[in-house]
Formats: structure tokens, C-alpha cells, sequence
């Protein structure tokens, strides 16, 4: 066996949030290095500067297509924050209303459009599974691919009754939102949830009903539940996850083990008056910081955060929390892997260094003793996690689907609780000052830093969590998550790196695209493969 | 939202403007950017500081300029209840009255 | 069989995500009944061979047809003109765009972006953002006042933040089905067929448009959005109110003003202080008044519906 190392260039990985390239060190056919790369520079938080102060709200939600409500979850609570609004109860509910309606989207979208085709890659031929795998999953011709791009459109018809179209509406504003909706958008409303669970959730992807599902909240509940009944075995979460386990996924992917979340959902009556220090006590889904390798979690404050520029295209210092930064993009960008390599900041938390965020991070959080009693508390994650020795890209999507049923629940409390006779508004006075608005975009922490000062922008910033996952090493040299959790990672065939794309896909990606791979001494291309 | 006519209210407004109440009604706000400080202004005050309101938003009990404005014509004139429907102002008015926050 | 290609430059994926969203036809339906080849799209797993660089060399030569070239996304020239912030498949997406786009049949740009610049092209427009034939109103955008597909027509500018998803599958199946002759385009390249009527044409706000009752804040269950919140309805072409978003309303239906996203102009005034969401006047009266109507018209019109306005216009309408 050669223990020469090899080099793959992979570009590009990514898409949507901007392009992904990846460059990976083989030794033995095992990832032994690697180096993620953001590709595409736009520029927004350079245009909304000097703009007025509400330009977020419509600026924002167009930096990215697919967490479009997130960003203007965060675009309005930021505002609300820096001008001390008041938010009625009924525009918290309609704002988080709008932000599960995305992500229930999301959910359905990303496992079938997104993720789930690779497992019809040639590759995985050999897999017991895979031939049911093709007939349910292969592109455009597959049963339940079918089923589940086109159920996937249903949630945001939500959206759409409250916001007006889905994507890239503003309807949230400081102050609350834009609707006032009727009794007959509650129900409809209704009747798409209803719709979404009877033709998705329950028959294709649970094979069980959600209150059957609901009672798993261990490893072995889960896999008891598994046993159970056949439907629960070959649906198509029993298909995803028993096949998972036969390629191999539940093997690589670990990643630094440590894990963070905003925490998100304001609960409509406890953030009615908006501060950024009263919002982790407010949210409903607590954030916190877990430590994987010490099994601790702690609590998460954006004061934390800071933005390594060293190894990216910024003329800036290293070490700004954003409200110092300047967006200041360096006119070269030739790419030095020991230099500046990339368009995303190295996000570190000031004491913890590097930490991983999206749906696997919030269920471990879930899981977590902290925060208040009455914020939502699930420990089936964090036991899985224990129990099958931390994270993988199995893991990693399992937790993804995992949160269809906990945010439907939430969807049906928010249609319960509207009161539609009361202020859907209340009028805010524009102010100077500085705000900040988070949440959890389906694929992780985002979060939204404003500064007002003469009535316009002076400083709007952004960290979405592909820059928390996909960032270029920090000052200290620490790998960003994604680079760390490739590290491991086993490539059968070089010409073929199909399990690379893997890892990248399980922190949810928007990385969807044709990966290539060269051989960095000759140059020569080896391969070129799609990641979705 | 407008509210119900109240007969007190507007008896106390016509009292006041036929009073000869000096109030601000120049200069007339521009453009967008001076009526919204203006009405940022009226959010300040006592939502029942009724003779403020008159003075701040330039209440007349006539047409005023040259091309003889009057609430009538005025985008927030509710004609049926004789309202004012400007949030900031949710007064009584009078067909033929004017106020500087005029605009259609 | 119908070859189609996307490609995304500056771009949030909004306008993919939009076209996901479709339904009569789906996309699956697209590719079932209407024989759309999808060779690539970044974020479908379509049927591919294993080389996209290759794929792309081999429809730029002309071997394989590219009967519909589609292009979600800002062009971007950044850094100095280089097109290096937006590299893609082993060069400046630029590049790529200027020769698929000579041997396309049709070249359609989908969204404001591709189509004038949107969002990216926003003063400063630090990306040096264009769009593929416009810059904002300027004729010409990257490939040229006078470029034409091989079909014979300009690019086929399909505008929106994003484009509604039955904008773009309708003028794929029109191409499909051979009938991509017919588009009849107004003078932005736009599909004279979505574009001729009015953002406000069919708004559930007409009435009090016509009454004159502004919705003076939002949240409320009565008036039109034109009077103090911005909305540009009235001036803005677009099919909003007739073909409705995810199969249920409209931005204007729900209380949300219209940006006027399917003009060169959005976002409108560059989003100045003091522009967003709110009605920019002069002396009392819009400074841009309802498509084709004067001040003096205005003036007279306005006069008369209050002098008209029935009892019930005072009165919410959208009631629980």
C-alpha cells in the first residue's frame, strides 16, 4: 500500500450560498488533510451600507434564495432590537409561522432534490439496498423523489397566506408584520399542514403515524421502533437509515465535536420587547454550546463570536466581533492554501475556538440539562450521539429529518394560538443604535448585526452558518469544521470521491454540484462527479 | 383604525381653531422625509394633548394655500365619519379644515 | 427532446427555488412529458456524464445542441473587469456565458439579476454586477445591444425577485413545444404576455384604491398600500395578482406593498435613507403617480372618488 499523498482538487462542491471548493490530502485512501473554499464574493453587506435602515429587510432575504425567511427573521429582530420596538404576540407567531414554513420546505426539498440522490450513485451498487434505492430516489423518475420535490412546494403556500409569496417576501417589519390574516388563512393553513402530514409524512417517510414517532426518545426506542413493523422499516427514513448504515456513512464525518445554537422561535410572549441580551431566555428552541468530548453544555452568546480574516480575501484585522468589522474584500484573490484561500471568515466563539452549527448541533443542545424549563428539551440526539461515538453524515441528516415533526407540532400551536382580533403591529420610532437579530436557518445559526446611526446603515452584518461550517482555518490554525470533519474521511477511489461530497452535504448544503478531482503533481484531471 | 365620531372632541377642536389657536401651519413638509418627522414628532406627545397635536400638524379651520387644500380632498379624510385617519392624528375634522400633514 | 442548461453567476438561488415550487407543469413534469433534457442544473441531480467541463466544451463546439440556455444570476466582472469573484468550473463564469450564449438556441435570463442586475448591481455594486443583455434600463448589459440567439431573438428577459415559477415553465414548454417563436417581447425583452398588465391588476386592494382609503400602517384590514406605504403596484408590470404566488396570494394580498421587482429599477431610489416602504411625495402628492396618469389627472380624480366613496370603504374589509 502507497503511503504517498495525494491532492485532490475539488471544484467546484458548492452552490446556492456561493461555490464550495474543496482541496483534500489522500494518504492510504484516507482524507489525512483538507482546505474548504467559498468561491463567490457578492457584496451585500458592502451595498447596505449608507442605506436606510430598513434595506435589510429587503436586501437580505435575497442573499440567499433558500433561507430567505431566516435572514428576515433576523433582518427584523435586529431592527427591533436597535429601535426598541414592541412586538405583538400575534407577529411573533406569524414571524416564526413563516420561519417553520421555510424549513419544513427545506426539510422535504433538500433530503429528496438534494441529498438523497447520491445514494443511487454507482458507487453503492453493491448495497443490498440499492435498488430500491434507485426506484424510489433516482432524479426526476424516482417514486418518492417525485413525491417529495413536489410536496415540498406545500409548506410555503404558508408562507405564502401570510407573507405573500415565498421566496423573498419582507412581511416581517420592526414593529410585528405586514398581514393581518383572516380566520379562512388560519384554516387553510391548516389544511396544507394536514395535507404535508398525510401524504408525506406519516405514509412515506415516518411508515408510522407522528404520535407513534413522537414516543422515541432514545437510541433504543429509535431502533425498537425500527423493529416494530416492516412499514417502519422499509419507509423511507427506515431505507435512509438502514442503508446509511450499510454504505458506510455512519463511519466518518466526526468533525471537532463541538457544537453551537442561537436557539430560535421567540416565544410570543416573552420577547415582546426585544433586547439582545433578553434573547436566549425568550426562545422556545434553546441554543447553548455543546462540548462533545466533555459532554458539557453551556450557554451561547453572540457577545462570543469573532471573525478571523487571516486565511481570507478581507483587508481587515483578525479577531473583530462583527460590529467592528468592515467588509473591506482584497482586490486579490489568488488562492495560497497557506494564505488567504477563501471568501468566508474563520467564525470562531472567543473562548471555545471552532464550532460546528446546524441541525445536528441544535438536537444535541436539545438534549442539554441548560437553559429554561420550559424551553423545548428532546433527548434523542444527544443519546444517539453517546451512543454511536459522536458525529457522522449519518447522524448529521438524521438530525435534519428528525425536526419535520417537532416544528409541525410547532406550526399547529402557532394556527391555535392566533388571536385575530388583536395587533398584528404596532408602530415603531426609528432610532440610531446597534441591533442584533438570530435565528436558526434549517442548515444552521444565522445571525444578522446592525449599527443605525443618522437613520442609515452604518455597519449590517452577516454570519450565516455555512461561514460558521465552511470557513478557512482561524489564526490559530484551528480547521474549520467541515475541513476537520473530512479528515478520516475514506475515498475508495480517488477518481471517484464520492464519500468527500458526502461530508460536505451532511452539514445540509446548498453544496450541491460537480465535484472534480485533479492530480495536483501532473495536473491531470481524474475525475469530475456530481455531489447531488 | 379610526374610531367612533366623538361629539365632545369635536366640539373642543372647533372651539379651539375658532379660538384663533396659533398653530404651525408653515412650512408645509416637502417631501416624505420632513412628514414623517413631523409625524414622529406628534408620537411623542400625550395621545390626549389634543391642543398639541393641532399645533404641531398646523390645524386651520379654512382651505388653505394657493390651490385651496382642505381635508376633504385629503388621502386620510374618511368622509362619512369626519375622521382624520393619519394613525398619529385619529381626530374629528371638518370637510373644509386643512392641516399641513394634507397630502393625496 | 428539449437540451436545457442553467447555470447560476451572482445568484442566491432564489429563482431556482422558485421554479421548484411549480406545479402544472412540475419539474419532473417538465422532464416526463415535455422531454426537457436538463443537462445540468446546480442544484437538481440530474442524468450527466461524469464531466460537466467537458459537457460545457462540447455544447460551446456545437457538437451537442444547447436548444435553451438558461441563466439565473448576476453576470460578475469583478475584480477590474476579470469576472475572478465568480469563478466556476475552472474560469470566470463570464466566460462560459459568453460563448454558451452564442450557440444557444434561446437564451433566457431568469430573475433581475440576470436580467438587469437586481440586488448585486446596487450601487456600489462592488461585483461589478450586469445583467446578460441590461444594466438596470441601459440596453447592452454584458453580451451586447445586438446579440441575438441563434433563434433570432434578444435574451428572453424573465424578471422578478425571484420569477414566479409558472413565468419560466410556461416559456420553456412555449419553446418546447415549438411555439417559442411566438413570444412576442416588449421593449425589456420581457414576455409581453406576463408583462403588459399591472402588479395591481386583480388586487384584492383595488376598491380602496379606487376610494382613496390608505392603509396608513401596517397590519390593518382595510386600504390600499400606494397611499403611504410605498407600494408600487400601479406602475409595475407584472402578473402578480392574476397567476398567484405559491398558488395563494400575493405580496399586495397579504399587506406586503410591491417593490416593483420585475423593473429595471429595483430596488428602487438604491434604497436610499428614508425610500423603504414609504410613498415618496412632493408637496403632498406622489412623486410617481399610476402609470399613465398626470398630477392634474391625479388631482381631479382623487377629488372626486372622496367626494364618491360609499360608506363601507371606511369600514375594514378583510374582516376575521
Amino acid at each position: 500500500m502507497s503511503t504517498e499523498v495525494q491532492t485532490l482538487d475539488i471544484s467546484p462542491v458548492g452552490r446556492v450560498e456561493g461555490d464550495l471548493d474543496v482541496r483534500v490530502d489522500i494518504q492510504d485512501g484516507v482524507v489525512v488533510n483538507a482546505w474548504t473554499q467559498a468561491a463567490l464574493f457578492r457584496g451585500f453587506e458592502v451595498i447596505l451600507r449608507d442605506k436606510d435602515a430598513q434595506a435589510g429587510l429587503v436586501v437580505t432575504p435575497r442573499a440567499c434564495g433558500i433561507c430567505g425567511a431566516s435572514h428576515l427573521t433576523c433582518a427584523a429582530w435586529a431592527l427591533d432590537t436597535a429601535w426598541q420596538t414592541e412586538v405583538p404576540r400575534n407577529a411573533i407567531l406569524a414571524r416564526n409561522l413563516g420561519q417553520i414554513a421555510e424549513s419544513l420546505q427545506s426539510i422535504s426539498r433538500h433530503h429528496y432534490g438534494l441529498f438523497i440522490v447520491d445514494y443511487t450513485n454507482k458507487n453503492y451498487a453493491k448495497s443490498q439496498f440499492y435498488e430500491e434505492a434507485v426506484r424510489r430516489w433516482a432524479p426526476f423518475t424516482g417514486r418518492n423523489y417525485e413525491i417529495g420535490i413536489t410536496i415540498s412546494g406545500r409548506p410555503v403556500e404558508i408562507y405564502a397566506l401570510f407573507g405573500g409569496q415565498w421566496p423573498h417576501s419582507s412581511y416581517m417589519v420592526p414593529g410585528g408584520v405586514m398581514c393581518a390574516p383572516t380566520l379562512t388563512d388560519v384554516t387553510r393553513a391548516w389544511s396544507i399542514l394536514e395535507q404535508f402530514r398525510r401524504s408525506w409524512v406519516e405514509p412515506v417517510w415516518l411508515g408510522s403515524s407522528m404520535e407513534r414517532y413522537e414516543q422515541i426518545r432514545s437510541y433504543d426506542d429509535f431502533l425498537a421502533w425500527l423493529d416494530e413493523k416492516p412499514e417502519h422499516a422499509n419507509s423511507d427514513l427506515g431505507l435512509f437509515w438502514r442503508m446509511s448504515n450499510d454504505i458506510g456513512l455512519s463511519n466518518y464525518g466526526h468533525g471537532h465535536g463541538r457544537y453551537f445554537s442561537w436557539g430560535y422561535l421567540p416565544h410570543e410572549d416573552k420577547y415582546n420587547k426585544p433586547t439582545i441580551e433578553g434573547r436566549s431566555a425568550a426562545v422556545i428552541m434553546k441554543g447553548g454550546v455543546y462540548d462533545g468530548r466533555t459532554d458539557v453544555h453551556s450557554v451561547m452568546d453572540q457577545a462570543f463570536t469573532r471573525e478571523d480574516t487571516i486565511h481570507a480575501w478581507y483587508d481587515e484585522p483578525g479577531g473583530l466581533h462583527p460590529f467592528e468589522r468592515t467588509t473591506t474584500p482584497t482586490q486579490r484573490t489568488s488562492t495560497d492554501f497557506s494564505g488567504k484561500y477563501s471568501w468566508s471568515t474563520a467564525v470562531t466563539h472567543a473562548d471555545v475556538g471552532r464550532l460546528e452549527t446546524g441541525p445536528l448541533a441544535r438536537q444535541v443542545i436539545a438534549g442539554g440539562d441548560h437553559g429554561e424549563a420550559w424551553q423545548n428539551f428532546d433527548p434523542l440526539l444527544l443519546d444517539m450521539y453517546r451512543k454511536m461515538g459522536g458525529a457522522s453524515v449519518t447522524l448529521r441528516h438524521f438530525a435534519r429529518m428528525h425536526e419535520v415533526v417537532r416544528l409541525y407540532r410547532e406550526a399547529e400551536r402557532i394556527l391555535r394560538e392566533f388571536r385575530l382580533k388583536d395587533l398584528w403591529y404596532v408602530k415603531p420610532t426609528e432610532r440610531d443604535g446597534r441591533g442584533w437579530g438570530a435565528t436558526e436557518a434549517i442548515r444552521g445559526a444565522l445571525g444578522h448585526w446592525i449599527e443605525v446611526q443618522g437613520g442609515k446603515i452604518k455597519n449590517y452584518q452577516i454570519i450565516a452558518p455555512t461561514t460558521w461550517n465552511i470557513g478557512p482555518r482561524a489564526a490559530s490554525g484551528e480547521r474549520g469544521p467541515i475541513e476537520e470533519a473530512l479528515i478520516g474521511t475514506p475515498v475508495a477511489d480517488a477518481r471517484d470521491p464520492v464519500e468527500v461530497g458526502h461530508v460536505c452535504r451532511s452539514y445540509d448544503s446548498c453544496l450541491v454540484c460537480t465535484v472534480h478531482a485533479h492530480d495536483s503533481r501532473t495536473g491531470e484531471e481524474l475525475a469530475r462527479f456530481r455531489t447531488a | 383604525m379610526s374610531e367612533g365620531d366623538d361629539p365632545a372632541l369635536r366640539k373642543t377642536i372647533t372651539d379651539l381653531l375658532a379660538s384663533g389657536l396659533e398653530t404651525k401651519v408653515e412650512p408645509f413638509p416637502k417631501t416624505e422625509k420632513e412628514f414623517i418627522e413631523i409625524a414622529a414628532e406628534l408620537r411623542t406627545l400625550d395621545p390626549k394633548d389634543i391642543k398639541g397635536k393641532l399645533v404641531l400638524s398646523g390645524f386651520m379651520d379654512h382651505p388653505y394655500g394657493p390651490e385651496s387644500w382642505r381635508c376633504m380632498e385629503c388621502i386620510y379624510y374618511l368622509a362619512h365619519r369626519k375622521w382624520c385617519d393619519l394613525p398619529e392624528l385619529a381626530v374629528p375634522v371638518e370637510p373644509d379644515w386643512y392641516c399641513r400633514l394634507w397630502r393625496m | 427532446m428539449t437540451n436545457l442548461l442553467w447555470l447560476q453567476g451572482g445568484a442566491c438561488s432564489g429563482n431556482t427555488m422558485s421554479f421548484l415550487n411549480a406545479e402544472e407543469p412540475s419539474v419532473c413534469d417538465l422532464v416526463t412529458d415535455f422531454g426537457i433534457n436538463v443537462l445540468w442544473h446546480p442544484s437538481l441531480g440530474m442524468e450527466l456524464g461524469d464531466n460537466l467541463q467537458k459537457m460545457l466544451r462540447t455544447l460551446v463546439s456545437g457538437k451537442l445542441s444547447l436548444d435553451v440556455f438558461v441563466f439565473e444570476g448576476t453576470v460578475i466582472r469583478a475584480p477590474d473587469g476579470t469576472g475572478e469573484w465568480n469563478r466556476f468550473a475552472g474560469r470566470p463564469m463570464k466566460d462560459w456565458v459568453q460563448e454558451l450564449a452564442q450557440v444557444a438556441n434561446y437564451t433566457v435570463a431568469i430573475g433581475d439579476c440576470a436580467s438587469w442586475g437586481g440586488i448585486p448591481a446596487t450601487a456600489p455594486n462592488p461585483t461589478e454586477s450586469v445583467g446578460l443583455q441590461f444594466l438596470k434600463r441601459d440596453h447592452g448589459g454584458f453580451l451586447g445591444k445586438n446579440y441575438r440567439s441563434k433563434a433570432d431573438l434578444p435574451v428572453i428577459n424573465v424578471p422578478g425577485c425571484p420569477a414566479h415559477p409558472d413565468w419560466i415553465t410556461q416559456i420553456i414548454v412555449a419553446i418546447a413545444t415549438g411555439r417559442g417563436a411566438e413570444l412576442s417581447l416588449d421593449d425589456l425583452q420581457r414576455p409581453k404576455t406576463f408583462f403588459s398588465s399591472f402588479t395591481q391588476t386583480g388586487c384584492t386592494r383595488n376598491m380602496h384604491f379606487a376610494y382613496k382609503v390608505s392603509a396608513t400602517e401596517f397590519g390593518q384590514r382595510k386600504g390600499c398600500l400606494f397611499y403611504d406605504l410605498g407600494c408600487r403596484g400601479p406602475m409595475t408590470h407584472s402578473p402578480c395578482n392574476r397567476i398567484l404566488w405559491n398558488r395563494q396570494s400575493s405580496k399586495t394580498r397579504a399587506g406586503m406593498p410591491c417593490l416593483g421587482c420585475t423593473e429595471p429599477e429595483f430596488p428602487f431610489f438604491d434604497l436610499a435613507p428614508g425610500t423603504v416602504f414609504k410613498t415618496q411625495t412632493l408637496m403632498g402628492i406622489p412623486n410617481a403617480l399610476p402609470a399613465g396618469i398626470d398630477r392634474k389627472g391625479y388631482i381631479k380624480l382623487m377629488a372626486t372618488a372622496k367626494a364618491t366613496a360609499p360608506r363601507w370603504a371606511e369600514d375594514d374589509i378583510f374582516v376575521v
